[in-house]
């Protein structure tokens, strides 16, 4: 298990070391410094020196950085940093350098809840909170080191780029905080498409996250679709929503799940994931993408793109970006939108050999498209180049929408007392994970 | 930003120390807080100890957390003063009605690691692990294996009340940490502590299902390590397992396919496995679906090893192992090898067509990974060997320059050859492949070129010529390549004796002289054997085929009697470099396991070409055990075979053609 945890700044200083066993040398802090420093760009999150076992992640620019000379579990390790960083955001609000200076004996006493001799104890806000004393020191708010703040990135798969929420930002301590929670369903998509726009592989990845800012922690009753289905047989077709595979948080009690589709929860302050889910299934993808590719002549090929939004009309993708690879041997590209194209770019990157389409808005049921002229080198031939041509990739986001019709049906708070009936916010969110059409 | 100034001067020092000993109590915090803020960043604060400790005798909690930091700190630096300690920690176990206070006292104590002060430490502790508060109680427990670390010669009494603990002990989380410093404990001695019986099982099992996630880590990675005593109580512990598999913690997850695994072995109901696999494998899917690409690598390179014992378990889900385009590419490599190990009859053709895609990436070294794959497989798979040979006979129509998946062709060719020589006829392969055999530029790919130049001499225009150009720039290749070059070269001799023999002569001069004693040695082996006999050269150098050892041996990553202890440490580190603990660790001590049979788990239809395989492994070997026979024999000098002589008298002609070549060096 751990030996030592420490945070470092992104300069090399200890912000906070705390050694739990003993059997390191005290300069392991410089000794990871030093290492992560040799790697371009990002340090790989394990490393080994010197049979020293180091884990690390990054948060706001901080090293929360883990050492062991045991046969540690690498998945678990970062779990344990994640979840640390998770508790030292829940009580100070955020995470950057200034505030953990500020509150660095709080942090000390997290860490003494959450490790003994090393390994894992409570980690959870909520069980640790009554054995915390300190009080979080909030940095000023005007001050020239907040507004240089590195942007805070969070450690889920999820991250919605267009709706800021609400519930991020706030510490859990905040006693005169507003009564509400807020649920989200977000699902990525993985989507491959032959050339023909017939779908070759399909999956979602989905989960119901929540934040609850809820006063006492009440028990709550959420409800799915009746249709629901857990586990699939192999060749059954129904027409409900059926979750090839699916896991709980903790405070979940699922056993209710199969007979009347709810869930029992007992909420934990802050953000928390309710449920992960896999469906494997076919499901009408939301875009459809046809490309066409002609031969002008041995060294000019015209590629057609046509982009088709296939949900209701109502629903409004926020974004779609599409992103075409071409030939290495490309001399020069022009991509053309169609007239009056509104909301929309299309960019030839001639470094990577790619050109990027950027459409801002684009409702249900329409349909783009975008025309690239490319020229070739001497050196090629427009039957071979037309091989490099692809695969193309889509990233989009759809607020409001989800593919695989998983619902809440309600949302209860189950033993309501004398407090008022709390706000409680649901919102889905489709996004692309893998979304390619190969050519 | 106060606290982190410069170096404490002694001015600096004696500020804090007129701080620390003012009346004033609010002073006083401000310069214990000062003082840690020193220590965490390295300063040597630790004169300052006996004004610290004095602080002590307040009962604010948050200064006790403070000053506890600190001596746990520098305890092993002031032994001595750290005794005045310990009537204070006594105190606080004893006497306080705070759980809070108490566990927090046995917590640092247990910190000191001051061996002389241990014995002080034994009776507060005994006290605590019987403490009513199950707080107090975990953090006690988990102080054994801190005091056993430094003085183990005074926690017998210790160990036995653990013991006790673990038969009446109800709270999870309690539990939890018992068994993981019992487990410690039992690293660090060698020796067995935890002795379970049928009770203790069914308790542990409970407190899975209450503990906190940490806490089912502890208990199930305990579970994957037990025996269990027969069929039935292996039933039991999977069926209480089997929930776990739903948890969103992907460790906890982990551990319950660990622990399921593990138990299948005890299993007598045939038909109860195989629906148990059916229920692992979607679990273990989920788990690369969900987390981010670091866990999924960890779990990727589990699940190749999870595949030597169990290959039935991923046979309709080779989907999942596709690679998609935005993923890091340590996880495509990974999902390459493992879909090289789920091949088999009935998928290798949807394995072939998603790898013939990805020839098409921009990134060469993918590219040459992926026909790395596909050679593997139609090394491997004797059905799919003219799907693949197809594959990259077409990738070779398209190359135009000496790319890095050019070599990996080359190399990879050259193996199928070598396994299966027939195959040069396969779509004209022979002739595509000579046609880009000049863009080689790495020695190992060179070497295969050479091998085929020599090898297929008589079915390639012009090898002589290309022979000629190899030799010509001998002296700048590398080592492995001259090698190959010599032999090639003989080789082609024989077949075109005539033309080839000033080259030879050439070569051999050029070689004899080499600064490498092996290239040395081989050039005068040959020019030996050329001298006296070409007949014997015929049967050493032109071999049909079967020379080679069993392929599919490379994709065994263990033999098999470590792949129990591999598996037992599923999830850890060691196996994320696919090596076993000790090998990494130095201080890992393994218990040396009996050698037991590994059950491997097959599909009906892996069964049967398996065995198959194994024939086909055995003839090998035969075959190769003849050759090396016959190797030791040509080799052997001094004493030629006895056939020798018959060949030489029907091979006089051939005999006199090479003595007049030898004659003009």
């Amino acid at each position: 298990m751990f030996s030592q945890i420490f945070i470092l700044s992104p300069r090399g200083d200890t912000i906070i070391n705390r050694d739990f066993r003993s059997d390191l040398p005290k300069s392991t802090p410089e000794t990871f410094f030093r290492q992560a420093k040799t790697y371009s760009g990002d340090a790989n999150p394990l490393f080994n020196v010197d049979c020293i076992q180091f884990a690390h992640i990054k948060r706001g620019g901080l090293y929360i950085v883990g050492t062991s000379r045991f046969n540690l579990q690498p998945a678990m390790s970062l779990e344990l940093l994640d979840r640390l960083a998770k508790e030292i955001k829940d009580f100070c609000g955020v995470i950057n350098e200034e505030v953990l200076r500020k509150n660095f004996i709080l942090i000390y006493e997290i860490l003494d809840e959450s490790f003994d001799f090393g390994y894992p104890q409570l980690m959870a806000t909520e069980q640790i909170k009554p054995l915390i004393v300190n009080e979080p020191i909030q940095p000023q708010p005007d001050s020239v080191m907040n507004s240089l703040r590195p942007k805070i990135q969070t450690f889920n798969i999820f991250v919605p780029n267009t709706m800021g929420s609400q519930a991020v930002q706030r510490s859990v301590l905040n006693k005169n905080q507003a009564n509400e929670i807020f649920v989200d369903i977000y699902e990525k998509l993985n989507v491959l498409f032959n050339s023909s726009a017939y779908v070759i592989n399909q999956s979602i990845e989905g989960c119901i996250q929540m934040t609850s800012f809820l006063q006492g922690n009440p028990p709550l009753k959420l409800a799915l679709n009746e249709d629901l289905q857990i586990g699939r047989q192999q060749g059954q077709y129904s027409a409900g929503v059926i979750l090839d595979d699916c896991n709980f948080h903790e405070c979940v009690n699922a056993n209710e799940l199969d007979m009347n589709k709810t869930l029992r929860i007992q909420p934990p302050d802050g953000q928390f994931v309710v449920m992960n889910y896999r469906i494997s299934g076919d499901y009408a993808a939301p875009f459809r993408l046809f490309p066409i590719i002609e031969e002008i002549s041995s060294s000019k090929i015209e590629v057609t793109i046509k982009l088709k939004a296939c949900f209701d009309a109502k629903i409004i993708a926020s974004y779609a970006n599409v992103r075409i690879p071409i030939p290495k041997q490309t001399a020069n590209a022009y991509p053309e939108l169609v007239k009056n194209a509104q909301q929309e770019t299309a960019e030839y990157d001639s470094n990577k050999k790619i050109i990027e389409w950027q459409i801002k808005k684009l409702c249900g049921g329409q349909e783009r498209s975008l025309k690239i002229k490319l020229t070739l080198q001497a050196t090629q031939t427009a039957h071979t180049a037309r091989k490099e041509i692809g695969p193309i990739a889509m990233n989009f986001e759809i607020p409001m929408f989800n593919v695989s019709r998983l619902q809440i049906k309600y949302l209860r708070i189950e033993e309501r007392g004398n407090t008022t009936n709390p706000h409680r916010w649901v919102r889905y969110i489709t996004q692309s994970s893998s979304y390619v059409c190969r050519i | 930003m106060a606290y982190f100034g410069n170096n404490p001067q002694r001015g600096e020092l004696q500020e804090l120390y007129a701080d620390l000993n003012d009346l004033n109590f609010e002073k006083k915090k401000e310069a214990v807080k000062k003082v840690i803020a020193y220590m965490t960043v390295g300063k040597d604060v630790s004169d300052l100890f006996q004004s610290v400790i004095k602080c002590l005798e307040f009962n604010d909690i948050e200064m006790k957390k403070l000053i506890y930091l600190y001596i746990v700190n520098y305890s092993r630096q002031k032994p001595d003063d750290a005794i005045m300690v310990i009537q204070n920690f006594r105190k606080d176990v004893r006497k306080s009605e705070n759980p809070l206070v108490r566990a927090l006292a046995i917590r640092t104590f247990g910190c000191l690691r001051v061996p002389k002060l241990n014995e002080y430490l034994i009776e507060p502790l005994k006290d605590c692990i019987q403490d009513d508060d199950p707080y107090v109680r975990k953090t006690a427990v988990l102080c054994v294996p801190k005091v056993y670390e430094v003085s183990p010669e005074i926690c017998p009494p210790l160990l036995e009340l653990l013991q006790k603990l673990l038969e009446k002990e109800s709270n999870a989380l309690v539990l939890a940490n018992l068994i993981q410093s019992m487990r410690e404990i039992e690293v660090v001695s060698g020796k067995q502590i935890i002795i379970l019986n049928q009770k203790i099982i069914q308790k542990l099992l409970l407190a899975v299902d209450e503990c906190i996630e940490w806490g089912q880590i502890f208990i199930l990675d305990y579970l994957a390590t037990y025996n269990p005593q027969d069929s039935k109580q292996a039933e039991i512990i999977i069926e209480r397992t089997l929930p776990r598999l739903s948890h969103i913690n992907p460790t906890v997850t982990f551990c319950a396919v660990k622990v399921i695994l593990k138990y299948l072995d005890f299993l007598d109901n045939g038909d109860l496995v195989k629906n148990l696999c059916k229920k692992v494998a979607p679990s273990l899917i989920s788990l690369l679906s969900w987390n981010q690409p670091e866990v999924q690598y960890t779990i990727l390179r589990n699940i190749s090893l999870i595949l030597q014992k169990f290959p039935i378990l991923f046979e309709n889900d080779v989907k999942v192992f596709f690679c998609s385009f935005n993923e890091p590419y340590y996880i495509k490599y990974e999902k390459l090898d493992i879909m090289v190990r789920i091949c088999d009859s009935k998928n290798f053709g949807q394995v072939l067509n998603e790898l013939l895609i990805y020839l098409n990436e921009a990134d060469p070294h993918f590219v040459r990974k992926t026909i790395k794959s596909i050679g593997k497989i139609a090394i491997t798979y004797d059905k799919a060997l003219d799907k693949a040979v197809s594959i990259l006979v077409e990738f070779a129509k398209n190359i135009q320059q000496p790319t890095e998946p050019v070599q990996e062709l080359l190399i990879q060719m050259q193996l199928i050859y070598k396994k299966n020589k027939q195959m040069y006829k396969h779509e004209e392969s022979l002739k595509i492949i000579y046609s880009i055999i000049d863009y080689a530029n790495e020695p190992e790919s060179k070497s295969a070129c050479a091998w085929i130049v020599g090898e297929f001499g008589e079915f390639i225009p012009k090898s002589v010529e290309k022979m000629k150009e190899y030799i010509d720039n001998f002296q700048m290749e590398d080592r492995l390549v001259q090698l190959q070059l010599l032999t090639s070269a003989v080789q082609l001799y024989l077949k075109y004796p005539s033309q080839c023999a000033i080259l030879i002569q050439q070569l051999i001069t050029s070689a004899k002289d080499s600064f490498n004693p092996d290239v040395r040695d081989r050039t005068y082996i040959y020019w030996r054997l050329l001298s006296t006999d070409p007949e014997i050269v015929k049967n050493l150098v032109c071999f049909n085929s079967g020379t080679f050892s069993n392929f599919s041996k490379d994709l065994r990553l263990w033999e098999t009697q470590d792949l129990v202890l591999a598996l037992e440490n599923m999830g850890n580190i060691s196996n994320l470099f696919h090596k076993l603990p000790h090998q990494l660790y130095k201080n890992i001590k393994i218990k040396v396991n009996n050698q037991q049979e590994v059950k491997i788990y097959k599909g009906d239809e892996k069964l049967e070409s398996q065995v198959k395989e194994q024939q086909d492994e055995n003839q090998q070997n035969i075959q190769k055990e003849q050759q090396q026979q016959q190797d030791i024999d040509l080799l052997n000098f001094d004493d030629p075979p006895v056939n020798n002589n018959n060949n030489n008298n029907n091979n006089n002609n051939n005999k006199s053609n090479k003595t007049d070549v030898f004659e003009l060096i």
